[in-house]
């Protein structure tokens, strides 16, 4: 599905968006990776992760996300959020190993900005194009 | 059009009721937990950010649970949509 952008393409918002990409991808990496260390972590990385999906779409508004690997995909991320602390958080274990905490932090950052960004993109992929005209 | 006056009247009962909750039964500052937060969170969880100690280690339900509302809002959200939803 395609919608029709003809006489409303702008040369300027696609160059500029183009230019924008590395520094959204960039800055939504360091925005997951150090949300332990600095304001910041998995939700609101995600997010960040999923304006670059909203910059494609208005660049590009071609509806090729295929939305039920993409839902799949979060349901398993999902299912890994609810494992991983429950094993590590609260069946005690951080208790025995004191040197997993910091790496816990990172890949439950990692894990939720991941979710958070197949999650927000379904949802500006769905309103793009079937909602909102 | 008395549809439209008795959904407002809900409304507005169930807003009334939801702000009688909250002044009747203010949440009190707890300064003992609030404290021993700030005092242990380095060496009880390992982060440096005191907010990612809280979230990810000692209220990990309440991220559980953001998480599940994120998907169970897509999921809705996927099955209402008429056209190209799941069902």
């Amino acid at each position: 599905m395609k919608i029709d952008i003809s006489g409303t393409r702008s040369e300027i918002v696609s160059i500029m968006t183009g230019v924008l990409y590395p520094f959204i991808i960039v800055f939504a990496v360091y925005i997951i990776l150090n949300g332990h260390n600095t304001p910041g972590g998995g939700f609101q990385g995600g997010a960040i992760l999923a304006t670059l999906f909203l910059a494609r779409f208005i660049v590009l508004p071609e509806n090729d996300l295929d939305v039920h690997w993409s839902h799949n995909l979060e349901k398993m991320l999902f299912a890994v959020i609810l494992l991983v602390p429950g094993v590590f958080v609260f069946a005690g274990l951080q208790y025995h190993f004191a040197a997993l905490r910091e790496p816990y932090l990172i890949f439950m950052n990692i894990v939720i900005g991941l979710k958070v960004a197949f999650g927000l993109t379904i949802v500006v992929f769905r309103f793009g194009f079937y909602e909102g005209r | 059009m008395t549809r439209t006056v008795l959904v407002t009247v809900l409304v507005l009962l169930l807003f009334g009721f939801v702000l009688f909750i909250y002044t009747a039964h203010p949440e009190g500052h707890e300064s003992d937990v609030s404290a021993y937060y700030i005092h242990n969170f380095i060496e009880d969880t390992g982060a440096r950010n005191a907010v990612a100690a809280i979230y990810l280690n000692y209220r990990m339900y309440d991220t559980v649970f953001e998480a599940l509302i994120l998907l169970v809002s897509i999921i809705a959200m996927l099955h209402f949509f008429k056209v190209g939803g799941h069902g």
